[in-house]
């Protein structure tokens, strides 16, 4: 896995594609660190942060596109697949080097807080936990970037799908806004939301039986729940989708300095699940 | 060293490789031969653990491929047909990410790296970067990347296509030098590469092992078809007259020549050189002979041979096949074969819907079906 490591990071940095990201997420967390701290006085960074959330967005698809979708496109994944290391071991290799990439103009951000220090008071602890919050939530948005990159053989395709679905991530808690809280729209809505995991879980396990027992028993679930008491969906829509936002929750760090454990299980468990379904997919494409 | 029993890989519903079924033993260079489409890039992707099968079982020194894939897989040195590089890398750094992986470290890693570049004569380009370096550099450094850690089995898919002539002679004479120490499989279209370097040839078509054998076997058991061919100076009429005089000859066409007189091809009996008496039939006839060309099997023709009479891709799926439908093979028609190769049943061989044409150009072009 170190090997794997080493080559993605050795790779990201002699094709510049790492030096122009962290260039654009420094300038960015700067460009805002100064506006709220220097201009607005404002004595934390975490607020910056909050800010910065966006850079993600581009940051993010520009890292993971080529993570595995290169591979395939020029027949290295052919390399990769013969050598004696567990396929696991690769993608979990490729993942850490891209985390390592985000993190970096992160922890070097961090390190403005000791100029604030300088000039007046700063809860460091608190600069820190959104500091490692951030780069979880970075985490956990790449290793959907990982996932959706193992799905296809085009680096340029895995980068636009990335965007659109971290900009749909991004805007979870303005959409849950226009979201109708009826029973009936709750049902609709997580309805959906069942049918696309079956979906995926049929598409990653080649198992029609899967997809289908997957679907009956969630849906069967929800029946049950809208037959014996509606009520309990009422706005369970927007509850369900609120929760499953990675950059709403980022908020109880920015904004109110709260180390926020549940959010960083989320981010954790957000993160293994698309690693593991990334793995998934390409010992498939193995397979097929 | 590699023991592949009943190797099997559908794509889809298209059979790529039929119930494969052979050894190769230490210290050989194997030459895989097939027309496109045959399935030696499948079956090598399949020995090398890049691809995984339908059915079967791959064992490298008695370890599975895909029950114990790391302990196999360090056996194994692979070239795939298009050198798997990284251009961002120089091929120093290339070769170490790939001695990493194998696991060699410290001052092992730095050893296997440099006698591979040695090897492979890369010292010259080995800090510049891969982007920037010749097709035969290239492939030289996908040679090296193979030959690391000094694996028992290297397998190379066609390692000479692209190369200059005197690059193409300094890789083959690398592939004998690797063979010294292990064994080599290589896959090629140059029959004359084959010849040169391979011990052992198997022949592939359409999915299944035709052939497989030393290339002397391999002309022997396809002797008894060496061809003599004739100009000589008369009509086809008289040409023929004097043939039926020819004792022991009965198979030959006689065609009107485009310089002059006629032409004679005549498939000689097995075990019997016809050139005396036909010499002396023409000379008692008073026809002089004008050319005479006694032409003995080679590899093109146990390759052409072999390779006409094998069963069609199967079309139907995998869960269509079953095991009735196999059955024992028939050695009149495959005249080699000292495989453990099965012969198709004719439900085996029915295919619904694709052109036979669509079938040749698949194959080596397989690439796994997204979505």
């Amino acid at each position: 896995m170190f090997a794997i490591y080493k080559k993605e990071l050795r790779s990201a940095f002699y094709s510049f594609v790492a030096p122009a990201l962290i260039a654009f997420i420094l300038l960015f967390s700067g460009f805002f660190v100064s506006l709220n701290s220097l201009f607005n006085l404002a004595s934390s960074i975490e607020t910056s942060y909050s800010n910065t959330l966006f850079v993600l967005l581009i940051a993010v698809p520009v890292l993971s596109m080529r993570a595995l979708a290169q591979e395939r496109g020029t027949g290295t994944q052919i390399l990769i697949s013969s050598l004696p290391i567990k396929q696991s071991r690769v993608i979990l290799g490729k993942y850490f080097a891209m985390v390592t990439i985000i993190a970096l103009p992160l922890v070097l951000t961090f390190f403005y807080t000791f100029i604030l220090g300088l000039y007046g008071n700063v809860n460091y602890i608190s600069s820190f936990a959104a500091t490692v919050a951030f780069i979880l939530c970075g985490a956990a948005m790449l290793s959907i970037g990982l996932f959706i990159s193992s799905l296809t053989d085009s680096a340029i395709v895995a980068a636009v799908i990335t965007f659109a679905c971290l900009l749909v991530i991004y805007f979870l808690p303005t959409i849950v806004l226009m979201l109708p809280a009826t029973s009936f729209a709750s049902f609709v809505i997580i309805t959906v939301l069942i049918v696309a995991f079956g979906l995926i879980a049929g598409y990653l396990t080649s198992n029609r039986i899967a997809c289908g027992a997957v679907i009956a028993i969630l849906e069967s679930v929800l029946i049950a729940i809208f037959c014996i008491n509606d009520e309990l969906l009422e706005g369970a829509a927007a509850s369900l989708v609120s929760f499953l936002s990675l950059t709403d929750r980022f908020s109880s760090f920015s904004t109110y300095g709260v180390f926020d454990i549940s959010s960083v299980i989320y981010y954790l468990s957000v993160s293994a699940v698309f690693v593991f379904l990334s793995c998934q997919s390409v010992e498939r494409k193995r397979w097929n | 060293m590699i023991q592949v029993t009943n190797l099997t890989k559908y794509y889809g519903t298209l059979c790529a490789v039929n119930d494969l079924s052979f050894t190769i033993e230490k210290g050989h260079i194997y030459g895989f031969l097939g027309p496109n489409g045959a399935g030696k890039t499948t079956t090598m992707n399949m020995l090398a653990g890049a691809l995984a099968t339908t059915r079967g079982k791959i064992l490298i020194n008695g370890k599975d491929i895909f029950s114990d894939p790391e302990g196999a897989k360090k056996h194994i040195g692979y070239l795939p047909e298009n050198p798997p590089l990284y251009p961002e890398l120089t091929p120093y750094e290339y070769l170490c990410f790939v001695g990493e992986a194998k696991g060699l470290k410290g001052s092992r890693l730095r050893l296997a790296v440099r006698e591979a570049i040695e090897e492979t004569k890369l010292a010259d380009v080995s800090s510049k970067l891969i982007r920037n370096l010749s097709k035969g550099y290239r492939q030289r450094v996908g040679i090296a990347q193979a030959t690391i850690g000094g694996p028992d089995i290297i397998i190379l898919d066609e390692p000479t296509v692209g190369l200059d002539p005197k690059q193409v002679i300094q890789v083959r004479s690398l592939i004998k030098d690797l063979a010294k120490k292990g064994t080599v499989i290589l896959s090629s279209h140059i029959l004359s590469e084959v010849e040169e370097l391979c011990d052992r040839i198997m022949i592939m078509s359409k999915g299944t092992l035709v052939a497989s054998d030393t290339l002397n076997n391999l002309q022997k058991q396809y002797a008894g078809n060496d061809i003599l061919t004739l100009n000589v100076k008369c009509k086809e009429e008289r040409a023929k007259q004097i043939m039926s005089f020819v004792s022991g000859v009965t198979e030959y066409t006689i065609t009107p020549s485009q310089r002059s007189g006629s032409d004679i091809m005549i498939t000689c009996p097995k075990k019997k050189d016809p050139r005396e008496s036909v010499f002396f039939a023409f000379a008692k006839a008073g026809v002089p002979i004008l050319s005479m060309n006694y032409r003995i099997i080679t590899l093109e023709d146990v390759f052409l041979k072999a390779t006409e009479k094998a069963p069609d891709n199967i079309q139907n799926g995998p869960e269509e096949f079953e095991e009735s439908d196999i059955q024992a093979p028939n050695e009149e028609e495959t005249p080699n074969l000292n495989t453990d190769q099965n012969a198709l049943s004719k439900k085996g061989q029915k295919r619904p819907s694709k052109s036979e044409k669509e079938d040749e150009d698949d194959g080596d072009d397989y690439r796994p079906l997204f979505g």
